[in-house]
């Protein structure tokens, strides 16, 4: 049995949050909509109609190239991409062919790098629904701006695709903020590209384009079972050609959509009804991305020495990263006003506590800066109550004393643990523990 | 009152002086539809609503337009069987600005099918009749508004021209053909046959109504994103200042001419010589070369944009096409395709370069450029199934400036021996209607462009 | 212009093209594709295709403005095949 890598590269769409669709006035919000109620002439394709681009779409675009480490190009187009079918009301989407966004990226995820060939902007089609004898078609999606991710196929396991996408998730959804993201939503779809190769400096003369997986817990489980139908094959020294094939859910298989599929020609040619797009230089640098969590977590890790396995969970949240720098910062004043001893255990502290809560429960953040800060610093108890509670509990338990003063030293936990009951309000545990042994000591 | 032959500025000042109404203009024109087109099929629709719109700059006159425009009450058809009842739900923006400037729409005008042709014989409502010659056609594609405005059956029209179907048709059919810059008018509404090439303009009797729908219909639209700057200056004042230009004459537009056309076109520059231009003998790339850059980035252009015709949305389905749509996109499918872009798109779109910068070098030289519209007059019914690619070369000399985006007019300039128009074309810069409409104006002033159009009219009296 | 490359172009051009259709077409598409030719005798190494003839660049609109162009269920009924169920509808795509 030969052993065989993985060679799988990615295709990823992005529906954009903007308001407008990308090249009409139309809302790009079709969520739960009565169907083709969110049309006009233009993203229905009606005779007459032109498309005009959505500036915002363009941006949001360009955020996410160079979130994606892409060199932003000065010099950039729409072209039209002609097939036919129901869902696509020109006959041709306009999408972007040679002179894209963005390109070249390099995006870093869990000490692995990942190249980015392209970041493109184009439209998104309606939508079919099937019946028995008919199909329906629903043209409220049609002209939403999408933008599409294209990487090399660097990636050699289902879960670095994995991991890659949850990052992805995260920067756009959270960091960026330009689109939802979410793959049961549609918002967020991936077509990996998979082949395999038992030489990792020659790459196979095939790829499999799989389709259809529509939510986070079936990526792994689709490019496995992929992987293992052409591990087979291979092993059987079978050729395997370029299709597409889409996955199956429910029996958890992949399954041929068209075999010997000839390469599709689009027939690409520059939009004629829409002027070049320049940006210079200038323009280009200024474009603004916001930290992003590799960068978070190096910043969290350095400045508040926290475990970078617990700052990991953090920047799943950005809320809950603001939540946790507002608290410590208060924390840190709070120990200078009252001179409590500080030392970036607090940090660590705080932040187990913020991983372990719900974000529903950060929300009404005040009480929840209570909770931490109580959970920080207990309120000390009278010293005399305390001395006065222990005795009260010695005094109760005269055989565990006499007990302890034999010899049975693990009779200290149920006499630590009486004196906790009966203290109203946490307490450090060890400093209890000491004035116990002390009373213990006197009684001997 | 005599209507018979009345331009719109005459009309407007009738209706201004209350010697008549816009609707009894609107019933005079409705009455001879009806006496004439049957004969001459110029209309596909007729609209018999009146409705009063007394807002300059029309206050209430008709227009009508080919049948390519966008119109949300009337139907709109393209002159195909594919869009046979297809009723637009929304107006093209020319349309919106003709209606909120006074005009009123009268009807659609006969075209060939999808703009498909330069005779207006491949409509699917049958063929629109030269009204100086009903066993010939009218030219094309826009013969139906050209036919229309010659016979009277409507005081003006707009057509559209992708290369040659405004001045072709207005140079066989004697009337005043504008197809201006590129981007200069809206082309929202347009059902669209070359994106980069198609420019909506306006088909009159006289220069000066030229330039009065040009001022209405002009103008940048933020649902075109390839319309230009607003209209500059208004057009009508521009016309009435007298200037003199330096005037290019292309040999090579003079090949392969009618002799009676060269001759008219002779006399004509000695009108103009009179009038104080001066002439200057210029070298252009052959047309023959733009007849290919056309031919391919039309056709090209023309199979992208039927694609959307499935008959799933609206209309009928795609077995509706007729024989010229099919071999267009056809052709312009296999330009497209892997393998041979490169050899015929592309490189028809890199000549392209080559004839706009050809055009440039000239234009630093002279202000306006002076040819033949057509080589030859009206064609018979029928003649162009003879040729294979009728329409690219019957414009050939209307292709290299269409290919450059460029503004050009075709005005009558004489009849032959045999009683056909004659039209000859003026070129102008980028930009620069406003030369093109001057010159041609004082043209018309001196010379009434011979009485051509009282000719006609008196086989169409009222 | 060989038969199969019509048929093939005529399929991506999602047309119906009979027989007959293929033997009418075929001379004047050839012909049509001879004369183009002739641009081959012109030297354009050193030039770049012009795309866009409009002299502009970067137009755009701006995002969230109101949709002036929306299509009422009343304008679909009268202009497109809208059915009472409010889907177009196509025959099953397999």
């Amino acid at each position: 049995m030969k052993s065989y890598i993985p060679i799988i590269g990615l295709e990823i769409h992005v529906e954009l949050n903007t308001k407008s669709k990308m090249f009409c006035q139309c809302e790009a919000n079709y969520f739960n909509l009565e169907p083709n109620s969110n049309i006009c002439p233009v993203c229905l394709g009606l005779p007459g109609a032109l498309p005009v681009p959505n500036k915002k779409a363009i941006y949001y675009a360009q955020i996410i190239g160079k979130a994606l480490g892409c060199k932003l190009t000065t010099q950039s187009k729409f072209d039209r991409k002609h097939y036919f079918y129901p869902d696509l009301p020109k006959g041709y989407q306009i999408s972007q062919y040679d002179e894209p966004l963005a390109i070249n990226g390099l995006s870093e995820i869990s000490n692995k790098k990942y190249r980015i060939t392209r970041v493109h902007l184009e439209e998104d089609t309606g939508k079919l629904i099937h019946k028995e004898n008919k199909s329906l078609i629903d043209f409220n999606r049609s002209g939403v701006p999408l933008v599409e991710i294209v990487t090399e196929p660097d990636f050699h396991s289902s879960e670095e695709v994995k991991t890659f996408l949850e990052m992805l998730h995260l920067i756009i959804q959270q960091y960026l903020r330009v689109s939802n993201a979410n793959m049961e939503q549609g918002s967020m779809r991936l077509e990996p590209n998979i082949s395999l190769t038992n030489n990792i400096n020659r790459l196979p003369d095939y790829k499999i384009e799989l389709k259809n997986i529509n939510s986070f817990r079936y990526v792994k489980k689709a490019i496995d079972y992929e992987i293992e139908r052409q591990k087979k094959l291979l092993n059987e020294n079978i050729k395997i050609s370029f299709e597409t094939r889409g996955y199956d859910e429910n029996k958890n298989i992949t399954f041929s959509q068209r075999v010997k599929e000839e390469a599709k020609d689009y027939r690409y040619f520059p939009e004629p009804d829409i002027p070049v797009m320049t940006f210079d230089t200038d323009y280009l640098n200024s474009i603004k991305i916001p930290e992003l969590p590799n960068e978070k977590l190096k910043y969290l890790t350095n400045k508040y020495k926290i475990r970078e396995s617990d700052a990991f969970l953090l920047i799943k949240s950005l809320k809950k990263v603001d939540f946790f720098e507002n608290i410590s910062k208060k924390i840190t004043n709070y120990c200078k006003n009252n001179k409590i001893e500080f030392d970036y255990i607090t940090y660590q502290k705080i932040v187990n506590f913020i991983v372990n809560s719900k974000e529903q429960e950060i929300e009404s953040s005040l009480v929840f800066e209570k909770k931490i800060i109580d959970f920080l610093f207990p309120k000390k108890q009278n010293i005399g109550i305390t001395q006065q509670i222990i005795k009260n509990v010695l005094n109760k338990n005269k055989k565990a004393v006499e007990d302890y003063n034999n010899g049975k030293e693990n009779v200290l936990m149920y006499i630590i643990g009486q004196v906790l009951r009966e203290l109203k309000t946490k307490q450090n545990v060890n400093e209890i523990k000491s004035l116990i042994l002390n009373n213990l000591k006197q009684l001997q | 009152m005599n209507l018979l032959n009345k331009t719109l500025i005459e009309l407007i000042k009738l209706i201004k002086t209350k010697e008549i109404s816009s609707k009894e203009i609107f019933e005079y024109f409705i009455k001879r539809i009806k006496k004439y087109n049957k004969n001459l099929n110029s209309f596909i629709t007729i609209n018999e609503n009146f409705i009063a719109n007394n807002r300059e700059f029309l206050y209430g006159l008709p227009i009508s337009l080919k049948d390519n425009i966008c119109t949300k009450n009337i139907r709109t058809t393209a002159s195909s069987n594919v869009l046979k009842n297809f009723i637009s739900p929304y107006n093209a923006t020319i349309v919106e600005k003709i209606l909120n400037s006074g005009g009123i729409i009268l009807g659609k005008n006969n075209m060939d099918a999808w703009a498909h042709g330069s005779s207006t014989e491949t409509s699917d409502f049958g063929p629109t009749k030269n009204p100086w010659d009903k066993t010939r056609s009218p030219g094309g594609s826009s013969g139906g508004c050209t036919a229309a405005v010659a016979s009277y059956l409507c005081p003006a029209a707009i057509g559209t021209e992708t290369a040659g179907s405004i001045r072709q048709p207005a140079s066989w059919s004697g009337t005043v053909g504008m197809k201006p810059t590129y981007g200069r008018v809206s082309r929202y509404g347009i059902i669209a046959m070359g994106s980069s090439l198609d420019c909506p303009g306006p088909i009159t009797s006289s220069v000066e109504d030229s330039a009065l729908l040009l001022n209405i219909i002009g103008g940048i639209d933020k649902y075109d994103a390839t319309s230009i700057s607003p209209t500059p200056s208004n057009y009508l004042l521009e016309i009435n200042n007298k200037k003199t230009f330096n005037i290019g004459i292309p040999e090579e537009y003079f090949e392969n001419v009618d002799k009676e056309i060269i001759k008219n076109i002779e006399k004509a520059i000695q009108v103009l010589k009179s009038l104080g231009h001066k002439f200057t003998k210029i070298k252009l790339l052959h047309p023959k070369y733009a007849i290919s850059v056309y031919t391919i980035i039309q056709r090209a252009e023309v199979s992208s944009n039927l694609s959307r015709y499935d008959g799933i949305r609206f209309a009928n389905d795609r077995t509706f096409f007729g024989k010229e749509a099919k071999k267009r996109i056809m052709l312009g499918t296999y330009a497209l395709s892997q393998g041979y872009y490169d050899k015929y798109y592309k490189k028809a779109q890199t000549v392209r370069s080559l004839i706009i910068s050809d055009f440039n070098k000239v234009f630093k030289k002279v202000d306006l450029i002076l040819a033949p519209t057509t080589p030859t007059t009206a064609f018979k019914l029928g003649e162009f199934e003879k040729y294979p690619f009728f329409g690219e070369l019957m414009d050939i000399l209307n292709e290299p400036s269409s290919i450059a985006g460029l503004p050009s007019i075709s005005i009558p300039i004489g009849l032959t021996k045999s009683n056909l128009p004659i039209g000859m074309q003026i070129i102008g810069n980028y930009l620069n209607e406003e030369s093109i409409l001057n010159c041609a104006n004082f043209f018309q002033k001196e010379t009434n462009f011979f009485d051509i159009k009282k000719t006609l009219l008196k086989q169409y009296p009222d | 212009m060989d038969k199969n490359i019509l048929k093939k172009v005529a399929k991506l051009s999602n047309l119906q093209i009979t027989d007959n259709d293929l033997v009418e077409y075929k001379p004047q598409l050839e012909e049509t594709v001879k004369y183009i030719d002739n641009l081959q005798e012109l030297n354009t190494s050193k030039i770049n295709p012009t795309h866009h003839i409009s002299n502009v660049n970067n137009v755009y609109f701006t995002d969230g403005q109101k949709n002036l162009r929306k299509l009422s269920l009343k304008e679909l009924e009268k202009s497109t095949k809208i059915t009472a169920n409010k889907y177009f509808i196509t025959k099953k795509i397999l």
